[in-house]
């Protein structure tokens, strides 16, 4: 016989595949491994049991009608068929479709549960209690071992170190968890000094968060009278945990982050409050002090001390204008004599005497001013600038003209 | 008033109407001196619970009577825990 080429033997099997009637329309029964979604959207993954593996592609427009989110260890049932890629020789099994295994029912549950409790009410927004700005003691109900814990605790501490932290360690997951969280949620919740709780488990599948799709888990929650965050690790999936809390936190870090205030801002804050205090205090006494002064100013007018000056000074300027109109009097007076001694010194006789003429005295000391105050025989002095001169008169005559006389 | 037994929220609150009290105009000097010694001790208050104060973490352990022990989570689970 003729040997065959690869390529055929790969064609030969793929046609036997096709012709087979379980392999061209078959169920899988596993466990998602190697799970890679490749950029081009198809997925490639391995399903396999305690024993044995299947390499399984689901191409783009299949995975596209996914309901749910794959991952490693999931243990999923997936249709369609078993083919060979011949460029590889390699058989596996083409999806289609993929349903989750044990899920189908208890999603079932939880889309009832879910319908049942919002009809009643229970996720409504009027219910949800606000939190507090800034609890002082932060209860947490969930597994003492996780990373939520370790992730809680963390950001709280780090955002808010003042706030004290209360764990009730609980199972999360299996199927005694929803009764030890309901027990750690009503503990926290008699408890005084708790004014919040964080309940919730870091990431995992959605068969790990089923036990915060319990209806008294739910309901316990809505009972409580203080505030719960709800805190399942996951960013795409709701637990009914999370419809019914109060709120709901993607991850446990962001229920620490919307628990607690940040400290810094808190700080800055106050620093704030400090400075507008006072700044007003401040304006207070200064507007007292202003008043001060005006009143100040007041009482300086009005002070007899001042009032007293001010006298003194109208009194000192009325005094000078005394002094002044007298002292212009005086210059007056003085200008006065002045031009008269002048006026007088032109009559002044002494001044006669200084032209070389002389001054007639009769024997009793009078002067002689006229012929007819003297007589033939009488003694007179000329007094002159240099002397006496005693002289006798012998004649006179009457008239102007005494140059005509002998 | 006490003021080291306000809780933040409502020391700050006393805070605010005492700034608010202070801009206002209808007042003596000696009653802004009282409201601003009353701030500060506000202000020290909430300083004092914000700065001072490391809030401990505590774990529950049951004991043997089906009550309740708080236990230091630190010492428990060592330094290496954070």
């Amino acid at each position: 016989m003729k040997p065959l080429k690869v390529s055929e033997v790969n064609s030969y099997i793929k046609s036997i595949f096709q012709g087979d009637m379980l392999l061209s329309n078959i169920e899988v029964e596993g466990e998602i491994s190697n799970f890679k979604r490749h950029f081009s959207g198809h997925l490639y993954f391995s399903l396999k049991d305690e024993d044995s593996m299947l390499k399984c592609v689901m191409f783009k427009y299949s995975a596209k009608s996914l309901s749910m989110d794959l991952a490693d260890g999931q243990k999923i049932i997936a249709k369609g068929y078993v083919s060979i890629y011949e460029q590889t020789g390699a058989y596996q099994l083409y999806v289609k479709e993929i349903y989750s295994k044990g899920l189908g029912d208890l999603y079932l549950a939880y889309e009832k549960l879910k319908q049942e409790l919002e009809k009643e009410g229970l996720f409504k927004k009027e219910f949800k209690k606000d939190l507090p700005t800034m609890p002082r003691k932060v209860g947490i109900v969930t597994s003492s071992t996780g990373a939520a814990i370790r992730d809680i605790v963390s950001v709280t501490k780090r955002r808010f170190p003042p706030c004290e932290i209360l764990i009730y360690p609980s199972l999360v997951q299996g199927p005694n968890a929803p009764k030890e969280i309901i027990q750690g949620l009503v503990y926290l919740d008699k408890r005084e000094d708790v004014d919040l709780i964080i309940t919730g488990r870091g990431g995992g599948s959605i068969e790990d968060l089923w036990a915060f799709n319990d209806e008294e888990l739910a309901r316990t929650i809505f009972s409580l009278d203080t505030p719960v965050i709800s805190a399942v690790g996951h960013e795409t999936d709701f637990t009914i945990a999370d419809f019914v809390a109060d709120l709901r936190a993607a991850t446990p870090s962001a229920a620490a982050e919307l628990a607690v205030p940040n400290i810094d801002s808190l700080n800055q804050e106050l620093d704030n409050y400090f400075s507008e205090l006072l700044s007003s205090y401040r304006q207070k006494v200064d507007r007292e002090s202003n008043r001060l002064e005006i009143f100040k100013k007041g009482l300086k007018y009005n002070n007899p001390v001042y009032r007293l000056n001010n006298n003194k000074l109208v009194l000192d300027g009325l005094y000078q204008k005394l002094v002044n109109v007298t002292r212009d009097r005086l210059n007056d007076y003085r200008r006065k004599r002045v031009d008269l001694e002048n006026r007088l010194n032109l009559l002044n006789p002494t001044l006669s005497i200084e032209k070389g003429n002389g001054i007639l005295i009769d024997a009793d000391g009078k002067l002689i001013k006229s012929v007819e105050d003297i007589s033939i025989g009488d003694r007179i002095d000329i007094v002159m600038r240099d002397g006496n001169i005693k002289a006798l008169i012998e004649d006179f005559s009457k008239g102007e003209d005494y140059h005509g006389c002998k | 008033m006490d003021v080291s037994r306000l809780s933040y929220e409502e020391a700050i609150k006393e805070l605010e109407n005492i700034i608010k009290f202070l801009e206002g105009e209808d007042y003596s000097l000696s009653d802004a001196m009282d409201k601003f010694k009353t701030g500060v001790e506000l202000y020290k208050h909430c300083d004092m619970l914000l700065n001072k104060a490391e809030g401990q973490i505590k774990i529950l352990m049951e004991d043997q009577e089906d009550s309740f022990e708080e236990l230091d989570l630190l010492r428990e689970e060592d330094d290496d825990y954070l």
